[in-house]
């Protein structure tokens, strides 16, 4: 039982690797189209995700903002795509499904999006996608806001709103946190490291998230609700699967954040919290069991960031953000046969970004995730970890350009694209620098060269 | 009859003449609470009509007769700063037009309100807030 267990994980944890990897974009022209502004205003580079204090005072409003003109301003629909090219310093074996050992083309991500304002207090972003990398169909991110409205606190505003998402920090204003972090793009393709907190993607898409926030003075956001998994029927027709398992009680969500802005510049500090009581999946889709016991897991989370935006020749970015995960892993443990259940993770991600008229643009990423052996993770056949541990060093570049996106852009604000080059150095992959695997595969033979062109209209 | 006629002629041309005399942006009927609608959607997000108040733009209570860059409190843009502009119903309507081509370097970055009749909404109720 326990060796067909293994061996059906590792059929599924390829495409685990694929949902992780890709990242869609939020910057829609149809928020341009419904708020007046150019890509730019909200978006730092001009271009999704990663927002200005104005996007985030958009965000957190509840995409209700309304300046646009015109019938195109009421029109709340988008469209992207992503295609690319990947190149790994080492031919793949096995080569990914569908695909060449090596240097591959591929149409990444079509995407359709609804978002946009109803009134004054109610909004969302729902994103649909599909992928021709494993020709699949599913609900991609969501972020609704069933109602929003502002009071007079002490003398200044205190916003209040609440939430409906799938995936925790979809909802987060800030792009220290994981889902809109960087990088924003990711060869669909390639190999990733499997070692990641539950924040990062253990969640996403499998999930209903319900939150309340508060945001005071633009300066304190607060925010806390729970996570629900769905039901393997939702689960079936959104296109997605349990992640790390089905959750046994609601999961509390817990987020705390202060900016400062002076001058042309942002700054802020944050905290996130998370816990999560889950039946592990067994490997058959949509099947979880707790038969064997329940996996617990606890997050803590802080970030950081700085942003000068001047508006002129010159921005500048900075942002980070390290999680501590403890792990008992009873259930998992149990399905797998180990008999380690306790464990802990550390991931510690940042970037450095340089804009010249939000045209050109130059990234600079470091991820490191450490933590001990764990074997009811690690250990299963199909995961590539000879000494058991999630261990991963990796450093990203990212050139990009962005000739649209200004308001005096051409089709503005109907039409932004972006093309880049970006460069995945890895000097530890998953729990070794040499030989990680035990097959003779060193950390930087996944080395990655991505292509990309993302274009959204 | 025809005194009728001559009485509204005469007083058309004479609201036609208190209507050029008048300043602002005066081609529309401004409706001060299509104004205040218009301001919470497109200006609310970045601005307060509370005193005292500086969300990521300036409060604009008392916005009118005041001059840029000169609430306090709020870091202002250099450009702002320095530009020296009275708020009249004509630069603001001027401003609201295009913020950054009256202003180049401000920090407002809404592209601007091209429809007239809006502006004149909008500017009728800022001149409210005070």
């Amino acid at each position: 039982m326990a060796r067909r267990i293994r061996f059906v994980l590792w059929l599924l944890l390829p495409l685990a690797g694929v949902a992780l990897a890709t990242r869609p974009a939020e910057a829609i022209p149809a928020f341009a189209a419904q708020t007046g502004q150019a890509c730019t205003d909200c978006h730092v580079g001009g271009f999704g995700p990663e927002l200005t204090p104005l996007g985030r005072a958009f965000k957190i409003g509840g995409y209700t903002q309304r300046g646009g003109e015109g019938w195109a301003s009421y029109v709340p629909l988008s469209l992207m795509i992503q295609t690319s090219f990947t190149n790994t310093a080492s031919d793949q074996n096995p080569p990914p499904q569908h695909y060449a050992p090596n240097n591959n083309f591929s149409l990444d991500q079509i995407s359709g999006f609804i978002g946009g304002g109803i009134g004054e207090h109610t909004g969302g972003l729902m994103q649909f996608t599909w992928t021709d990398v494993d020709n699949t169909a599913h609900v991609d991110n969501m972020d609704l806001r069933p109602y929003t409205t502002t009071f007079n606190l002490g003398g200044k505003e205190l916003r209040i709103g609440t939430t409906l998402n799938n995936a925790p920090t979809v909802q987060d204003p800030y792009n220290s946190t994981f889902v809109w972090g960087f990088p924003f793009i990711a060869s669909a393709i390639a190999p990733t490291p499997v070692g990641n907190p539950i924040l990062a993607g253990g969640f996403t898409g499998n999930a209903i998230g319900y939150t309340i926030y508060a945001w005071w003075n633009n300066a304190l956001y607060l925010e806390g609700g729970a996570y629900s998994t769905f039901s393997p029927w939702l689960l079936a027709r959104f296109g997605n699967d349990y992640g790390i398992g089905s959750t046994t009680s609601p999961a509390p969500y817990l987020r705390a954040a202060y900016e400062w802005q002076w001058g042309e510049s942002a700054a802020w500090i944050g905290t996130i919290f998370m816990h999560a009581d889950v039946d592990p999946p067994t490997g058959i889709p949509y099947q979880t069991t707790g038969a064997l016991g329940t996996d617990h897991y606890t997050d803590y989370a802080f970030d950081a960031g700085y942003q000068l935006l001047n508006h002129g020749p010159h921005s500048v970015t900075v942002q980070g953000i390290f999680t501590h995960e403890n792990q008992n892993l009873k259930g998992t443990a149990g399905l797998t046969g180990v008999a380690s259940t306790g464990a802990n993770l550390n991931q510690f991600r940042a970037n450095v970004s340089y804009w010249y008229k939000n045209t050109y643009g130059f990234t600079v990423g470091w991820q490191k995730t450490w933590g001990p052996a764990n074997a009811a993770l690690y250990a299963v056949a199909g995961v590539p970890s000879a000494n058991d541990k999630p261990d991963n060093n990796a450093v990203i570049i990212e050139a990009d350009w962005v000739p649209f996106g200004k308001d005096s852009s051409l089709w503005a604000p109907f039409m932004n694209l972006k093309l880049g080059v970006q460069y995945t150095a890895y000097t530890q992959f998953n729990g070794g620098t040499s030989n990680y695997d035990g097959l003779g595969t060193r950390a930087n033979d996944n080395n990655t060269l991505l292509l990309f062109a993302w274009l959204i209209f | 009859m025809s005194r009728r006629i001559i009485h509204t002629i005469v007083l058309g041309a004479a609201c036609g003449s208190l209507a050029v005399l008048l300043p602002g942006p005066v081609a529309h009927a401004a409706d001060v609470s299509a104004g205040k609608s218009a301001f919470r959607n497109a200006c609310g997000i970045c601005h307060s009509a509370e005193p005292g108040v500086n969300k990521i733009g300036p409060t604009l209570f008392g916005i009118m007769g005041r001059q840029t860059g000169s609430v306090p409190g709020y870091s202002y843009s250099a450009a702002n700063r320095n530009a020296h502009i009275t708020w009249t119903p004509q630069t603001m309507d001027k401003y609201l037009q295009g913020p950054r081509a009256m202003i180049p370097g401000t920090k407002m970055t809404y592209m601007g309100v091209r429809d007239p009749e809006k502006r004149a909404n909008i500017i009728a109720y800022l001149a409210t807030l005070k």
